[in-house]
């Protein structure tokens, strides 16, 4: 896929970012010192194991980490305004309509004792009071029907638990997008509790909108078979942390960060096993939050460390290359990546 | 997950403050209802026709009743009969409340007659059972024993039976099963433990229950005999007198609220400590 | 909704069926001959209680008992009350007015404040309003509701003397004549349910709040009135519901207790001076009418719960 068609600045810019939860012996960084930039109409997939703190940005940029957690630090720049500092009903006012989101379980995000119409209708009701009754309806129905819903004047007087998956999933999108305005849609998981087949057509939804609207797209996932498909630029996370990011076709063709290049290795091979890629195997677990180790959080689980160079300081994210920043001490002495021929997703 | 990481160690905090502030204010109690006899000379029973309705003083520490029997030796010794009563109605539905959760649990036919029969009981308004109960087989110490226990039974089996059900079909049950260890062995070992939580919450609460209901049937002179100096008869005694010895009202009141609130303490923070989710969820 | 209503209503039936059994057995499985109470403490010969035997029928086989007194308690006919010499109906009936007033006035305090203590405590956790919430509804649960009502009496009636300590008087003296009677009885009674109600309230409510859907809707950019009052207070009082029909039993249960410190002359009065008389025609009575009032007013919540909840409300 060619990435960058008609980019101009960013749309989100997140500087030095902190995330702390009070813990026992005093707080913990969910998420460290995060950079991180989204242009308009790009889509930007952030990959990264369950726990990594990829749900956590997702809260932090609308503003709704669950306390007590925090932002303790940095700032979270939307066109150009910081969203850290700006007071609650201002934030409220940019939440649905200019930065939106799509949770990953269309079960549980949609309220299961409200009607469908309702609850797509209550989006504009908060950021288009000046619209009637029946312009409302109108703008749901016909939302309703680009994100492919048949029938969809009876799905308005529905409930949640009478519609499939899949179409709870687009109801969802709809809700999102409602408001005809958003800049930035960020997508948590948004095929993950889906079947095949409708997390192909989701996927191709989504991709259509964003090419429509010219939306950044914040995608998080941990399959990466979801993010060859629709991302432009792709950053991993561990432990709280961004390790790389690269351009789609730069990461899976020379990843270069050992914790990428872990994740590549344990997709499924083609032929074998399940078409869905499943948590990736890499051997060791994700580091508890609580007590990282000194130096690489990645420390552990490495098949490249060094004992001294590696536990001593936590290495610094570097450009290797244009457009591909890699948190690793050894990035230069790593031996080339070949990813078996049957792996590509 | 992680958000739920720091909250766990507040949690555990929480848990053992309710836990032990509960377990202090009733092992007080229990320690003052032992102590208190050794080192005063108390009767709850002696009459002293001289000494009838005195506010409290150095000598009547909590005053005398209308017959001018001590109230300070009759809050002790009531402390001893009405904890024994809701121990004994407690130990009673822990026992009956097991055994029958148990086979309820296992068999589909006792489950049936169990649960209908238990199910009938909780129709009826809380307290008018036991009054129903009492107004039949009459004012009594074991009567209101009787009365406690088949009106919280039948919520000890339901919480035997769930668990019984839930633990009967896992795999570590099964496979001791298919080892051949016998069904007693089986449900004494393996399952009966898991419900052990649950259970003793329960019973926390029933405890503090079987306290007010013995009060309140006392209270309407359905429960203990007088001049037994339960709690409950002591406020029922004291209600003539709100106007001139208002006194012989606030002890015995006091009193059964600290042993329920402890109890209370003890089954939210028990419960709190075996599942930290169901903080404050209130058991009915 | 309506199969559903007419299954719950269906269901009904054989409850009220065990219920009466029920009461039938209690009260005479056990020894003590209720004619005991109508002779009272005076010598009696064995002839003439042998006469009074038959004309309650007690001699007769129990089974036999059963079959004459189902079909005519199922009218509503509990037959004399021993105590009153009059009709069981007609006493109950006269009472009934002043239990529900007691009941429904207590029910109405404690949703109007245990509701919004829960809710609030819930929004601030961990805040001052939590922890007074939390200490308020702990004692609560454990002040026992009729020394509690002695408390009030003593300081409101006899130290403030502001409200009358006891007694009842019908609406036709005037509404303040009785409401003023019934505001210590009604606080006695709703303060263990508050708390209860505002307990669960509070756990219902926190729960719901960490759902996605209250995530999603503030995601939505809804004010947060409408986050609270709407998505996250429609789910949790599918839940609260329950626990309102729950804590009703138990107030008709302490209405009883609570009538009896107050005078009140309701039905829980009734059955404790007819339980304490041995008057069981009367018993038997006022229990079954206390008990199908708990009965009904479980099936409007069973119902209510039903319309609050949109799986319920349409076939599965």
């Amino acid at each position: 896929m060619d990435a960058f068609h008609g980019v101009t600045g960013p749309v989100l810019e997140i500087r030095d970012l902190h995330v702390r939860f009070p813990g026992d012996r005093g707080p913990v960084a969910i998420i460290d010192s995060l950079d991180l930039s989204i242009a308009k109409g790009e889509i930007l997939g952030l990959v990264g194991e369950s726990g990594c703190g990829k749900t956590m940005l997702a809260r932090a940029i609308l503003r709704l980490i669950p306390p007590p957690g925090r932002a303790t630090g940095g700032k979270i720049l939307f066109d150009g305004v910081d969203l850290l500092g700006l007071d609650h009903e201002n934030m409220r006012l940019i939440r649905g309509d200019k930065i939106a989101i799509v949770l990953q379980e269309p079960m549980t995000s949609l309220n299961p004792a409200l009607k469908i119409g309702d609850q797509i209708g209550e989006v504009l009701k908060a950021h288009r009071p000046h619209l009637g009754g029946a312009e409302r309806m109108a703008l749901t129905l016909d939302l309703l029907e680009q994100v492919g819903i048949q029938m969809a004047s009876q799905r308005l007087v529905q409930y949640p638990h009478e519609l499939s998956g899949g179409i709870r999933q687009r109801v969802v999108i709809a809700m999102a997008l409602i408001c005809g305005d958003v800049r930035l849609l960020i997508a948590d998981e948004p095929t993950t509790a889906l079947d095949v087949t409708i997390q192909a057509q989701i996927l191709e939804l989504f991709t259509r909108l964003q090419a429509e609207r010219r939306m950044a797209v914040l995608l998080i996932t941990h399959d990466l078979g979801v993010i060859a498909q629709t991302a432009h630029r792709v950053a991993v996370m561990y432990a709280g942390r961004i390790v790389e990011i690269a351009e789609v076709n730069q990461l899976f063709d020379s990843p270069g960060h050992p914790y990428t290049r872990g994740l590549l290795q344990s997709l499924p091979r083609r032929g074998v096993g399940l078409p869905k890629s499943h948590l990736p195997a890499i051997a060791g677990s994700v580091p508890n939050l609580a007590n990282l180790p000194g130096g690489c959080s990645f420390y552990d689980r490495c098949p490249h460390r060094l004992e001294d160079r590696c536990q001593a300081t936590v290495p610094a994210l570097e450009e290797t290359r244009p457009g591909n920043w890699v948190r690793c001490h050894r990035w230069r002495e790593l031996p080339a990546f070949e990813l078996p021929a049957d792996v590509r997703p | 997950m992680i958000a739920s990481l720091p909250s766990l160690s507040i949690w555990f905090r929480r848990t053992n403050a309710m836990l032990i502030s509960g377990s202090f204010i009733l092992l007080l109690l229990l320690a003052g209802s032992i102590v208190a006899p050794l080192l005063f000379a108390l009767d709850p029973l002696a009459i002293d026709a001289t000494r009838k309705l005195e506010a409290p003083s150095a000598a009547f520490l909590l005053g005398t009743d209308e017959f001018g029997r001590d109230t300070f030796a009759r809050i002790v010794y009531g402390a001893h009969v009405s904890l024994r009563v809701a121990f004994a109605a407690t130990t009673l539905t822990a026992v009956i409340g097991i055994i029958l959760g148990t086979v309820s649990g296992q068999s589909r036919w006792a489950d049936a007659i169990i649960g209908r029969i238990s199910d009938s009981l909780l129709v009826f308004p809380g307290f008018v059972l036991a009054i129903m109960i009492l107004a039949a087989i009459g004012p009594a110490e074991i009567n209101v024993v009787l009365a406690v226990f088949l009106l919280y039974v039948p919520r000890v089996i339901r919480t035997v039976r769930a668990s019984v059900i839930e633990f009967i079909t896992a795999d570590f049950v099964q496979a001791a099963r298919s080892v051949g260890i016998g069904n007693f062995r089986l449900m004494a070992v393996h399952v009966l433990p898991n419900a052990i939580g649950p259970v003793m919450v329960q019973l926390s609460f029933g405890f503090a229950w079987a306290i007010l209901v013995e009060a309140g049937l006392s209270f309407l002179g359905l429960g203990l005999p007088p001049p037994s100096p339960s709690w409950g008869n002591m406020i029922s005694d004291a209600r003539e007198f709100i106007r001139t010895a208002p006194w012989l009202m606030f002890a015995p009141g006091a009193m059964i609220s600290l042993a329920v609130l402890s109890l209370n303490l003890i089954g939210d923070g028990l419960r709190d400590m075996l599942d930290p989710r169901l903080q404050n969820k209130v058991s009915l | 909704m309506l199969t559903y209503a007419i299954r719950r209503v269906l269901a009904f039936v054989p409850t009220i069926f065990i219920t009466l059994t029920l009461i039938f057995v209690v009260t005479r499985l056990v020894p003590g001959s209720p004619v005991w109470a109508l002779i009272g403490n005076q010598s009696v010969d064995a002839e003439r209680m042998e006469e009074i035997t038959r004309q309650l029928g007690l001699d007769r086989p129990i089974l036999e008992q059963y079959l004459e007194w189902l079909p005519r308690v199922v009218t509503g006919d509990f037959g004399q009350s021993i105590f009153f010499g009059r009709p069981v109906a007609e006493v109950i009936l006269e009472r009934m007015p002043v239990t529900f007033a007691l009941t429904l006035l207590a029910m109405i305090v404690s949703i109007a404040v245990g509701v919004p203590l829960g809710i609030l405590a819930a929004i601030r956790r961990g805040g001052l309003l939590d922890y007074v919430g939390n200490v308020f509804s702990s004692l609560g649960m454990a002040l026992p509701s009729f020394w509690l009502g002695f408390m009030l009496i003593l300081v409101f009636a006899v130290e403030l003397q502001w409200l009358p300590a006891s007694g009842y008087r019908p609406i036709e003296f005037g509404v303040w004549a009785w409401f003023g009677r019934m505001i210590l009885p009604v606080i006695a009674l709703s303060l263990a349910q508050i708390g209860l109600i505002a307990r669960m309230t509070r756990s219902t409510m926190i729960e719901v709040l960490g759902m996605d859907y209250v995530t999603m809707a503030r995601a939505k950019g809804l004010p947060e009135r409408v986050v609270i009052l709407k998505h996250a207070l429609k789910n949790a009082m599918i839940q609260i519901i329950t626990v309102i029909g729950l804590t009703f039993a138990l107030g008709l249960g302490g209405s009883v207790i609570i009538e009896n410190v107050f005078a009140l002359p309701g039905l829980g009065q009734l059955i404790t001076t007819a339980a304490v008389r041995r008057d069981y025609p009367t018993l038997e009575g006022g229990i079954f009418y206390l008990t199908l009032v708990a009965l009904v007013t479980n099936l409007i919540v069973d119902l209510a719960y039903a319309y609050f909840n949109p799986r319920v409300r349409y076939g599965k």
